[in-house]
This record gives structure tokens, C-alpha cells and sequence, in this order.
């Protein structure tokens, strides 16, 4: 059942944030994608009930937050973005409090505990204060007070934010399987949105308080064909390459700028055809030459339902 | 107090001294507070009689008593506490008595103090009533301007005035009080700098800093796929829910809402304790006779002099109204998503005081504690005993119905301005009515007429000073003081807002 949004409403003082807004997730993994100021923490806020709504309802796997807070609240795990924790709590200490919460005995509470820490790499912190963790350790252990009891429904705000590639990656796919495995529902809130398309079923557009789009992740990856691509290599090559170019261009309507000697941005505006095949040709004409998209499909989606600047987009990392 | 990603943090570092720093700073005050403190070693006597000319304003002609000895304690630059030995004798070597233990009435000696000065009345039992009035004031490191008027009725048969001034401020629990009370002014105005501008700076930057992607982070190696299956599976296993008791939730909640207070709030709340004992230890203990002690507690609860428990008003109230409209923040974001009864959420608003409480209460079991072993020796329980417990528990409700009644505003209220408005009134009418001896005692008139306070005559013989124009003095001086705090509390929840909306 997941997360249900029925025509709530909530501003900010006069600031008008969500107006009879609704939202429904239909996959076990969704993510809610926008920009900063989207909304996006608003309604997770909303969500869990710490702020209060001015009409509508919220449902968390079938439960009112508001009339039934405390089951709701039993239905889910949060993360909020940079989550702000006791200071002189002790990471193991602080897991186990959590765990009781969640109603946990006390000998699963300090099992779990230990299991998710040393499995997010913080086996060696169990007597560390919160506050001495890292920002990606930080990170870590939010995700962890997040999954202990494993609820069946996951509110994660920037789950991957203050962590390497590398981290992202393992902490994604981490949850993706046990999404798979545990019929648990995730659903992610976030403004990086090269690295969700992988990871998310579903997507969900979010801008200025609406949802602008909103279907699973392999049809609004066929909806938006690649348009941008930077190519680098050898100036020689690039030079040969861009003459090609000026050949091609009466018939796929190309842009092309060259960022330096080294490096050229290919774009079009003919967006039934794309760029994939033109990717392909240069690859086989020109094996040496590195090329890759500017953009993610979900970044090209974001920009194609929003009509956002792409400068505002934050760009996958 | 915020959200403080790796940059923010570093900044934090550098800028502000964590809960070591503060014990370092906290060190360096006390070290020297107690070396340079100005007056640590001041002790010295002074017989009036010798050298009566170099006083300004005393009318010699009246030679109506025997002083046996004045004592003034130093307390400190801009205070002074008097403490009075006083023993009159007549020409033919009678003494005359004073009427102790009882309270002010137009025929009972008594005297009182109010902050540098001393008032001192008394009655003979010999009907030659005569009024002696010590007004003396005492301006550290300048002149001491003592200045007595006399006036009486009848024929005193009394010749000779003789007057002895000991100033004695050399035992160290005064040294290490000045030090403490010292600190705790430095503590109060860290703590404000460090909030405002942490709030401002520092936020600010953590926001900013969001925007940039952290590279530099260690990442710990995850364990195999093969573990984590067996993760999977061992988290799994434990998804059966035990419902905890409430008591348990509440006992876990208390934990975790007592662990977000600030280090530098805590130390404040130990640096108020630790003044307000050694404030209790200054009271006398010897050759201490006086009939109305029950003026002087409260004199000494509601003076401005009493700093600690002025201090510790203002530190409780800033600390409160800070601390509660933080909890709406991201701060217990975490907590207030755990599935935890509502019952449970608004008792942990409560819990958010909990700390100020106890130092609110320690201070008063601390005075009460002195006053029955120390200042009521020879004092039966049912004449003054109880009176002491009274007043101890009018200022105890009256600092619990603040706080109740401002957590009560601000859970009931969703809007932040109307509880900003009752949280202000709230904090002006309390502060007002400990502050004011005259409201106190107006007030304990009524509920506790047995007691014999008279207000009509504490107010117009004794509190000279708490005319009309003090109690306005007053009032402005609190209204000015809870509108600062108030500014400070909304000043921050603007930024937060401003913050939160920005994201």
C-alpha cells in the first residue's frame, strides 16, 4: 500500500507549498525527484505527521498519520535529510533506544543494532558519540536507525547524501534487494537523480507542489530520448569528428559547441530521432574518442516536464 | 544544535569551542577570578569612634546607644551584603532589648536590608521610644559614606556612641563564589553569542553546503553479498513487533530528549547549582540575631542582589523558551517520527525541561536547607519553619506555572505567533511577580494571612525603596528583559524557518 497523499494542503505562513495535492505510489521502490524547494522535505515532514496538515489526509501503509499516528508511525522507517541526532548518544546505545522504540525486545534491539552497523561499516563505532561520526558515517547510521525493525514501508530524504560513488552505489543496490526480498516499499526523495534511475521502478516528478510526472522508470526512460552529449579526445580527432558533424547536420538539426580543443558538446533539437544512434556511429568511426551523456534520462525528464533551467539540476555524480 | 554537515562542522571547530573548550575557558575565568578577584583580600576593621571625622553625614549630637559591632560582608563590586551584630546599652549599663522573632509591626524592632543599604529600627521596652537609622552606603574600592540620623522621643538616658565596622570577606568560599558567579555571567553571554551566532553563520553555511558534493569521505568496505543475505535474513527474523509498555517508552523518551540538550546548557545548569551553594554557605552563622527573617528570605529570594537566582531565571527562561521552540525542528525530527504514543510526544515536550527543573527545585531545597539547620536554630517549627516552607513553594509554583503554562501555550497553539505572544506574557508576569517583593508578599498576605505579614506595613516602613517608582523601574527592567529573550527565541526560529523553507 505504501505512501498515500489525498488532497492535502500546507503552506508556510503565506508561502503556499501544497494545494489539494495527492500522490499514490504504485511500485515497491518510487523515487519523488525535484529540485531544492520542491517540496520534496515538506511532504516527508508531512508525512510522518511533525507537521501538521491544513486539510486532507495522509496514509502510511493503509494507516491515517494523523488519526492513527502511532500505528502509522509502527508502518515506517525515516530518514530525514543530514539527520540531526544526540550529540553524546553512543551509536550502538542510540540503535538499541531506537529499536525498543520500534518495539523491539531488548536482545533483537541490540542484535539488529549490531548486525546494521558493522554491515554499514560502523562496527568500530559502536561506543563512538554520534557527534564525533563523519558526515558519511553520519549518513550511515541514519540509514541503519532508519532500517532497525525493518518497517515495511522506508521514507528515505537523500539516503545517498555526504557518500562517495562508491558508497552510494553499495547503499542503493543494498536496499534495492531488500526492497526485493523483505516486500518492503522504499520510497526516495532526492534532487541527484542520475543515480536513481537504476535503483527506482517508479518516478515521480515533483515541481513547486505538484507532481508534474509520474510513471514507472522504463517508460519515462523511452520518453525521453538522449539529446545532449560531450565528446573528448584527441584534437586531431575532435576536428575530424566535427566536420562529420557539419556534414550530418542538414538532416539531424545538430548543435555543436566546442568547450576547448579536447572537448565538444553535440546537441539536438530533434527529439524523435535522438542521439543514440549518432552515440553509436561515433563510437565505431572513432573508437579513441570518450563520449558520454550531459544528462541522465531522468535528468532529461526532469528538464522535459519541468521546464527548468538545466543549470538548477543537480548532476549525477 | 543543528544540522552540521562535514563543512559546517569544521567551521563549528574553529569558531566555537566545543564542551572541552568551555571546560578550558570555564578553568582560565575560575584561575583567575580567584587570583585578581579585587576584594579577595580585603579585611580590615574600622572603630567609628576613633575616627568619626572621617565620615561624611553623621550627626554626632546624638549619642543614643551602644553599637557592639557592625559587620559588612563584601559580596561583590556593585553589592553589598549587611550583616548586623547589634547590641544598645543605656547610660546605666541596662541593655535595651530587641524584640526578637517577631515580625514587623509598628511597636517590634526589626531591620531589613535592601541591596546597599541597611535600614535599622528598633523599640525600647522602657517607653523611650526612639528610632536609630543606619543608612550607610558602601562604593568598593571608593569612599565608605556612612551616614546615621537619629531621632527619638522622650529622654534617653543614653550617652556615647560607639561603632565598630569589620569588614570581613577573606574566607574562600566567597573568593570562590565571586569566581563562580563570575563564570556563570561569561557562561550566560558564550552561550547567547554562541547560539545567535551559530544559528546564523553556521546553518547558513550547513546549507549551503549541501549543495556540494562530498568527495573526501572514508567508505567503509560493505560486507559480501553473501553476508548480506544472512542480513536479510537475521533482520527479517526480527520484524515481530513486541508492543513496549508506555512507562518504557516514556523512560526511553526522557533518555533521548535529555541528550539533545547543548553541552553549554548543561554547564550552565551546573555552574547555577554550584553558585547557589556557595551562596547558601554566605549566609552568617554565628552571633546571627534577628527578628525578622522571614523579611529577609524574602528579600533575598526576590532581590536583584540575590544574582544567582536572577541569573538562573534568566538562564531558565532562555534555555526554555530556546529549547521548546527547537524541539519543532529537525532536531528531534527522528524522534518525533518513531512510533511513539501521542501521549508520549507531549509528555517528552514537558521532558525538554526537565534539567532546568531540577536546578529550579535544587536551589530552593538548598535554601531551605540552610535556613532550617543554620538560620533557624532555636526556631520552633510552628512559628517560622513553616512560613520559610511556604514561601519556598509560592516561588517553586510560580517558576513550575511558567514553565507548564508556556509548554502548555506552545503544544496547544499551531500557531507560532499566538504562542509567541502568550509565551511573552507568560515570562513578563512571572518574572514581575518574583521579582517584586511587594507583589510576593501582596500575594502571601492573602493565601497565608496566619502568618502575620502585614503587608500594609512591610510595604510602608520597611521597603522604603519599593515605592512607585521602583516597581515601574521594575517592570520596564523585566518587560525589557523578557522581550530581549523573546527576540533571541523568535530571531532563531525565523532563521530555522527561513532555512527549512529554502530547502
Amino acid at each position: 500500500m505504501g505512501l498515500e497523499v489525498r488532497e492535502i494542503s500546507f503552506s508556510y505562513g503565506k508561502n503556499e507549498i501544497y494545494k489539494d495535492f495527492s500522490l499514490k505510489q504504485n511500485h515497491n521502490i518510487t523515487g519523488i525527484i525535484g529540485v531544492n524547494g520542491a517540496g520534496k522535505s515538506t511532504l516527508l515532514k508531512l508525512s510522518t505527521g511533525i507537521l501538521p496538515l491544513l486539510k486532507g489526509k495522509i496514509y502510511l501503509n493503509g494507516h491515517n498519520i494523523e488519526a492513527e499516528r502511532e500505528k502509522s508511525l509502527r508502518q515506517i522507517g525515516v530518514l530525514f535529510e543530514n539527520p540531526v541526532f544526540p550529540k553524546w548518544a553512543k551509536t550502538l546505545k542510540f540503535l538499541r533506544w531506537v529499536g525498543r522504540l520500534r518495539g523491539l525486545s531488548y536482545i533483537v534491539a541490540d542484535k539488529n543494532a549490531k548486525i546494521l552497523l558493522s554491515f554499514l561499516g560502523l562496527s568500530n563505532k559502536y561506543d563512538a558519540p554520534i557527534s564525533k561520526l563523519s558526515a558519511g558515517q553520519r549518513q550511515r547510521f541514519g540509514i541503519a536507525q532508519a532500517l532497525i525493525g525493518l518497517p515495511p514501508l522506508l521514507l528515505l530524504d537523500e539516503p545517498t547524501a555526504n557518500l562517495d560513488v562508491k558508497g552510494k552505489i553499495e547503499i542503493l543496490s543494498f536496499l534495492k534487494e531488500l526492497a526485493n526480498e523483505n516486500s518492503i516499499e522504499i520510497i526516495i526523495f532526492s534532487h541527484v537523480m542520475g543515480e536513481l534511475e537504476k535503483f527506482v521502478r517508479e518516478v515521480i516528478v515533483l515541481h513547486k507542489g505538484k507532481i508534474v510526472y509520474q510513471n514507472s522508470i522504463n517508460k519515462a526512460i523511452k520518453e525521453v530520448p538522449l539529446t545532449h552529449i560531450v565528446v573528448t579526445g584527441n584534437e586531431d580527432t575532435i576536428n575530424q569528428l566535427i566536420l562529420l558533424l557539419e556534414k550530418m547536420n542538414e538532416v539531424l538539426d545538430l548543435h555543436f559547441l566546442k568547450i576547448s580543443p579536447s572537448e565538444i558538446e553535440i546537441t539536438t533539437n530533434n527529439s524523435k530521432i535522438g542521439l543514440t544512434s549518432l552515440k553509436k556511429e561515433i563510437e565505431n568511426l572513432y573508437p579513441g574518442l570518450l563520449i558520454r551523456d550531459k544528462y541522465s534520462p531522468l535528468e532529461r525528464l526532469f528538464i522535459k516536464y519541468t521546464g527548468e533551467n538545466r543549470k538548477n539540476i543537480a548532476l549525477s555524480t | 544544535m543543528s544540522n552540521k554537515p562535514n563543512k559546517g562542522l569544521k567551521i563549528n571547530k574553529e569558531v566555537f569551542p566545543k564542551f572541552s573548550g568551555y571546560f578550558v575557558i570555564l578553568t582560565a575565568l575560575f584561575v583567575i577570578g580567584m587570583i585578581f578577584y579585587p576584594y579577595a583580600n580585603l579585611n580590615y576593621s574600622i572603630d567609628i569612634n576613633k575616627s568619626l571625622t572621617s565620615f561624611t553625614g553623621i550627626e554626632e549630637e546624638h549619642n543614643i546607644g551602644k553599637f557592639e559591632e557592625i559587620t559588612l560582608t563584601v559580596i561583590s563590586n556593585n553589592s553589598i551584603k549587611i550583616q548586623l551584630s547589634f547590641i544598645p546599652f543605656q547610660q546605666n549599663g541596662s541593655r535595651i532589648n530587641i524584640l526578637n522573632n517577631q515580625l514587623l509591626g509598628p511597636t517590634n524592632s526589626s531591620f531589613t536590608q535592601k541591596l546597599d543599604k541597611l535600614f535599622l529600627s528598633f523599640v525600647s521596652n522602657q517607653n523611650k521610644t526612639f528610632r536609630l537609622y543606619i543608612n550607610m552606603t558602601f562604593s568598593y574600592p571608593g569612599k565608605l559614606l556612612l551616614k546615621i540620623m537619629t531621632e527619638f522621643s522622650g529622654s534617653p538616658d543614653i550617652s556615647g556612641i560607639w561603632l565598630k565596622v569589620t569588614i570581613n570577606t577573606s574566607k574562600d568560599w566567597n573568593r570562590i563564589n565571586s569566581s563562580l558567579t563570575s563564570i556563570l555571567k561569561w557562561l550566560v553571554l558564550i552561550s547567547m553569542f554562541e547560539l545567535l551566532v551559530r544559528t546564523i553563520y553556521v546553518q547558513l553555511y550547513s546549507y549551503k553546503s549541501q549543495k556540494m558534493a562530498i568527495k573526501n569521505n572514508n567508505s567503509p568496505k560493505l560486507e559480501t553479498i553473501q553476508s548480506k543475505q544472512r542480513i536479510l535474513v537475521e533482520l527479517s527474523l526480527s520484524r515481530d513487533i513486541n508492543k513496549n509498555s508506555l512507562a518504557r517508552q516514556v523512560w526511553i523518551t526522557i533518555l533521548l530528549s535529555t541528550q539533545m540538550l547543548p553541552a553549554s546548557y548543561v554547564l550552565i545548569m551546573v555552574f547555577s547549582v554550584l553558585t547557589l551553594l556557595t551562596n547558601a554557605c554566605k549566609f552568617p552563622t554565628d552571633n546571627y540575631v534577628n527578628s525578622n527573617a522571614m523579611y529577609d528570605f524574602i528579600e533575598l529570594v526576590s532581590s536583584n542582589n540575590f544574582l544567582s537566582i536572577s541569573t538562573f531565571s534568566l538562564i531558565f527562561n532562555v534555555i526554555l523558551v530556546i529549547y521548546i521552540f527547537n524541539q519543532e525542528k529537525e532536531e528531534l525530527y527522528p524522534i518525533l517520527s518513531y512510533p511513539l504514543p501521542k501521549t508520549v510526544i507531549v509528555f517528552s515536550r514537558f521532558i525538554a525541561g526537565v534539567l532546568a527543573i531540577i536546578t529550579l527545585f535544587v536551589p530552593w531545597f538548598i535554601l531551605l536547607f540552610y535556613f532550617r539547620y543554620y538560620y533557624f536554630l532555636g526556631v520552633s517549627w510552628s512559628t517560622s519553619y513553616k512560613e520559610y516552607v511556604l514561601v519556598s513553594i509560592f516561588f517553586m509554583t510560580i517558576s513550575m506555572a511558567q514553565f507548564f503554562l508556556l509548554s502548555l501555550v506552545h503544544v496547544l497553539s499551531k500557531s507560532s505567533s499566538i504562542s509567541l505572544i502568550f509565551s511573552f506574557l507568560i515570562m513578563f508576569f512571572s518574572r514581575i511577580t518574583v521579582s517584586s517583593n511587594s507583589v510576593v508578599l501582596f500575594f502571601l498576605s492573602f493565601i497565608y494571612p496566619s502568618a502575620g505579614i502585614n503587608y500594609q506595613d512591610f510595604g510602608n516602613k520597611i521597603l522604603v525603596s519599593d515605592n512607585t517608582l521602583n516597581i515601574i523601574i521594575i517592570v520596564i527592567e523585566k518587560l525589557v528583559f523578557s522581550l530581549i529573550i523573546l527576540l533571541i527565541a523568535i530571531f532563531h526560529v525565523k532563521i530555522k524557518n527561513t532555512l527549512l523553507r529554502e530547502e
